[in-house]
């Protein structure tokens, strides 16, 4: 473990009562630095918490939000639960997929756009639902979705995971 | 009240019972005879809830409650066959096979599936599912010994918890989640636990199958055998199951006062070497130096011949016993004592000394309840994995204390604590620990002697285990033990032993000064390092050698050689060529133990039964025909027996005495050796000491010749501590070459810090190789590093 990291390391871990806890936090941290969590960052944590890697690895597999290979610089999830299936995610989708020329859980040859579906965001009441990074947009329509991609093609994307 | 729990009254399907409170419902069920369905429940886990198939109704309770995980309680009316329980079920089923491929006709589980049993009494007829199942990868090679299927896996995660709770290893787990789950390990690294093979077993579908049974057999046409494993001392109960007599697997067989239900991969899997060219299927006669054919009367007439005449003039000597069973042990030191009239028997052909404590004997669920485990010299996960599951329970879930005392640090997957001492320093340790402890002062002491013993005083059960090899070290712990056992410690002691039945070789007679039952016999002959010395010296004229490979496990390797290579007359019993049996001048094909009947006795002192599972091939003989029939040419046809059960009950009579004494009257000691000095590394150029370490899966004979266990075999490694390493130019994993006064070796080189510096750790029992062409009969040696090969492997890399 590098030493930047393993004080980042220590520092998570004095906020819990036990070491574990800090796991996630400090796997988000790694995945903010080097794009996704890596092989080290995986060993890193198991060093830190006393946890095996496959233990890590377990943990790190079941997050959706954690990535185990690179992702683009914009991370477009749609949800396909119920609610939003019934308020037309479905064709939603197959407009994104079109228009960004990648399937479920791809990543455009540019390396700026990845593309998933995913299950229940937790905003049926605003359905569809579209998360961005990190930012909700609702009630999203494939027009709405076009005006959305110009204004990401036009900007530096935020920081697409906060580590706290 | 039962062991200080309250009873706790309740109903089942209209039966009343009484069960202590805090037991869960699937076993208060099964304590009445009412079956209920598990997939993730296994009674030696923690329930975890996650299949749903064990649902039940409670009275007063809306919903369907899982079995596995609810406690119960005063006044519970429980039902588990309404039909809101078979409706409930019947969902839970038709959600399991959603995605489940039904491939049963070409499932190695089919037959002895719990997903096909349960779907035939409570599953729905059919699936309602339109949609496409979901694929997931097939045939995935989990490891070395097993194939997995993820389309036939329920999730019901019990292999994963095998490995977490059971073996706190914690190497096999669910990656992803929900419907995209997998079973898998961290990077897909081979899953290479020692257990492996018992995640088949407890796997109640066909997701994980031995690669060594895959597509072998169907179970309905297995015929089974109950057996006791014979690998290692600890005597794991299992299961032969063969098919037009040929073994197809081994299976557990639970004892829970000795396996709990377990065993390793190295007892699962050595079978199939009886399968190989190399097994040995007839005698073979010495003719010009070359072992030709011969036929099973040749062979008798020619080492009665031999050893009749050697005996006359008093220059005979047998080794072996280890490696058979309790009754051809003891037919074994009735051909040396009552046919040929010597003492000359020994089945000590290792360093070990002792299979058995004088006193304070434990036995292995002693270990469950201790508080303190000290270990010496044995290296438990690699020589008693089984009982090495219990210490990790001991320690993980009891908070046992385990501290390991020794030259190394050895392989632990529970919290520990290793004191360094080196090898000969042991015996001093104890001595001074027992004076401390005699004292009351067990804050005072030099070194480490006040940390042990605040341990042991603090502790509420001792249990040591050690490897018998240091006769003055077990005697010392002997008085050590002693002096806790008069304050009311309880202690008890066990032995690993080097071979599988090394404690009822001992028990049946098998050392040169005591009879059967440990009787003292008043007279002593020759231990195995005085016959091999009294054969290189040509004072013996013939050696028989049962069951035995000194050649590779005898530490003075020099010696050993010298006497095989000098010896007149030569005579082994095996089933496969070892080293040893290339010296001899007759070798006699032996039954394996799945060829015959008998009893074993583990390291704790059980004796126990077991069934003949395939007949040997036809001009193969068990070591009890061979010494009955080597009697009968000798003239004394009465004297041995080839029928176990004859042997059986002449051999039980005579160990009565020693099994009904108290465990406080010393046992007799079998005589050893004069000490020989572990060797100073000063005294070589260069010189590091040579530690032998066991491997699992060393060992020459079947090990070597088993294909099922060679994908797991080692290469021949050496692990030198980064700084000895780095003086000597050796880097991790090139080849090296290291050289005592009695030869050399090539090994693979490793560096680990848990190697004390100016040693090195040599993998033992390779005849690949021989580790004791470096040690001397202490069991330690001194070695160098040849520097030339040291240059040849940088080159090599460069």
């Amino acid at each position: 473990m590098s030493p930047e990291r393993r004080r980042k390391a220590e520092e998570l871990a004095a906020r819990y009562p036990r070491r574990q806890s800090a796991l996630i936090p400090f796997l988000q941290y790694c995945q903010e630095q080097d794009g996704f969590v890596t092989r080290q960052a995986i060993r890193d944590g198991a060093e830190m918490c006393g946890l095996t890697e496959a233990e890590v690895e377990s943990i790190a597999s079941f997050y959706t939000l954690l990535f185990r290979q690179s992702v683009g610089k914009h991370l477009i999830q749609v949800c396909r639960t119920l609610s939003c299936m019934l308020r037309g995610a479905g064709e939603l989708q197959e407009h994104i997929r079109r228009r960004l020329g990648v399937r479920n859980g791809e990543t455009t040859p540019d390396g700026l756009f990845t593309y998933e579906e995913v299950e229940c965001l937790a905003a049926c009441d605003r359905a569809p639902c579209l998360q961005h990074n990190l930012m909700f947009h609702y009630n999203v329509t494939p027009d709405e979705f076009d005006r959305l991609l110009e204004t990401w093609r036009a900007s530096r994307p935020a920081v697409s995971l906060p580590a706290e | 009240m039962t062991n200080g729990r309250r009873m706790v009254r309740l109903t089942i399907d209209g039966t009343s019972l009484e069960v202590p409170e805090g037991t869960l419902l699937v076993e208060a069920a099964k304590s009445i005879g009412v079956h209920i369905p598990v997939y993730c429940y296994h009674p030696k886990m923690d329930p975890a809830g996650l299949c749903r198939i064990c649902l039940v109704e409670i009275e007063k309770m809306p919903k369907l409650q899982i079995a596995c995980n609810t406690q119960v309680a005063e006044g519970m009316v429980v039902h588990t066959a309404s039909s809101r329980v078979a409706e409930g079920r019947r969902g839970v089923l038709e959600f399991l096979l959603l995605n489940h491929p039904l491939d049963c006709p070409i499932c190695d589980k089919g037959g002895e599936c719990d997903l096909q049993d349960f779907t035939l009494t409570y599953g729905p007829g059919a699936s309602r599912l339109t949609e496409p199942k979901l694929h997931k990868p097939k045939a995935v090679d989990l490891g070395p010994t097993i194939v997995l299927d993820e389309e036939r896996c329920i999730l019901c995660r019990r292999c994963t918890r095998f490995d977490n709770e059971i073996t706190h290893e914690r190497r096999l787990i669910v990656v992803e989640r929900g419907h995209r789950s997998l079973i898998g390990t961290a990077d897909g690294k081979p899953y290479t636990s020692y257990f492996s093979g018992n995640t088949t077993e407890i796997c109640p579908v066909g997701a994980l199958t031995s690669k060594a049974y895959r597509f072998r057999s169907r179970p309905w046409d297995l015929s089974h055998a109950d057996s006791v494993c014979t690998q290692c001392s600890v005597g794991c109960n299992y299961r032969i199951d063969s098919r037009f007599g040929r073994i197809m697997r081994t299976y557990t067989r639970e004892n829970p006062a000795v396996d709990d239900g377990w065993i390793c991969d190295r007892g699962r899997y050595t079978f199939n070497y009886l399968y190989e060219p190399s097994r040995l299927r007839q005698p073979l006669i010495a003719v010009d130096g070359e072992l030709k054919a011969a036929t099973f009367d040749e062979a008798i007439a020619l080492t009665a011949e031999k050893l009749g005449r050697a005996a006359q003039a008093r220059r005979v000597g047998i080794i072996g016993g280890g490696r058979l069973s309790d009754e051809e042990a003891f037919a074994l030191q009735l051909l040396a004592r009552d046919v040929l009239g010597s003492d000359n028997i020994d089945y000590r052909a290792s360093a070990q000394k002792y299979a058995s404590p004088p006193r304070y004997e434990a036995r292995l669920a002693d270990i469950d309840d201790a508080s303190l485990i000290l270990i010496f010299g044995a290296v438990t996960p690699e020589q008693a994995p089984i009982a090495d599951l219990r210490i990790r329970r001991a320690v993980a879930r009891r908070h046992a204390r385990l501290l390991f005392v020794g030259p190394f640090v050895p392989p632990a997957f529970v919290p520990s604590r290793h004191v360094p001492y080196a090898p000969g320093e042991i015996a001093p340790l104890m001595r001074a620990l027992a004076d401390v402890v005699h004292h009351g002062r067990e804050e005072q002491g030099e070194g480490f002697v006040a940390e042990i013993a605040q341990a042991l005083a603090q502790a509420e059960k001792i249990i040591a285990i050690h490897n018998g090899r240091d006769p003055q070290a077990v005697e010392a712990l002997d008085a050590l033990l002693d002096r806790l056992a008069q304050y009311d410690h309880p202690v008890g002691v066990l032995v690993v032993g080097a071979a599988g039945n090394a404690r009822g070789a001992e028990a049946a007679g098998c050392v040169p000064n005591l009879g059967p039952g440990y009787a003292p016999l008043g007279r002593t002959g020759m231990t195995t390092a005085r016959m091999l010395d009294a054969a290189a010296r040509g004072e013996i004229d013939a050696l028989f050698i049962a069951g035995a490979n000194p050649a590779l496990t005898f530490p003075d390797g020099a010696l050993v050689r010298r006497a095989l290579e000098r010896v007149e007359f030569l005579a082994v019993s095996e089933q496969v060529m070892t080293e040893t049996a290339a010296y001899a001048d007759v070798v006699f094909a032996a039954a394996s133990f799945a060829e015959k009947s008998g009893h074993v006795t583990n390291l704790e002192g059980r004796q126990q039964p077991f069934h003949q599972a395939v007949e040997p091939p036809v001009q193969v003989a068990t070591d009890a025909q061979i010494l009955a029939a080597l009697a009968h040419a000798l003239g004394k046809p009465w004297v041995i027996s080839a029928e176990p059960a004859v042997l059986f009950s002449q051999l039980e009579k005579m160990q009565r005495p020693a099994r009904t004494r108290s465990s406080r009257d010393p046992l007799p000691r079998p005589c050893v050796d004069d000490p020989v000095p572990v060797p100073d590394p000063a005294s070589w150029p260069d010189g590091l000491t040579v530690i032998p370490i066991p491997h699992l899966y060393a060992g020459g004979g079947a090990a070597a010749h088993d294909p099922g266990l060679a994908p797991m075999r080692p290469q021949p490694f050496a692990v030198f501590h980064p700084q000895d390493a780095q003086q000597r130019g050796v880097a991790d994993g090139t080849r090296v070459r290291l050289r005592g006064p009695g030869g050399e070796i090539e090994v693979q080189a490793r560096t680990g810090d848990h190697v004390p510096p100016g040693s090195v750790l040599v993998l033992a029992d390779m005849p690949e190789a021989p580790v004791n062409k470096l040690t001397n009969a202490s069991g330690y040696g001194v070695a160098c590093v040849d520097a030339a090969t040291v240059t040849a492997s940088q080159e090599l890399s460069a």
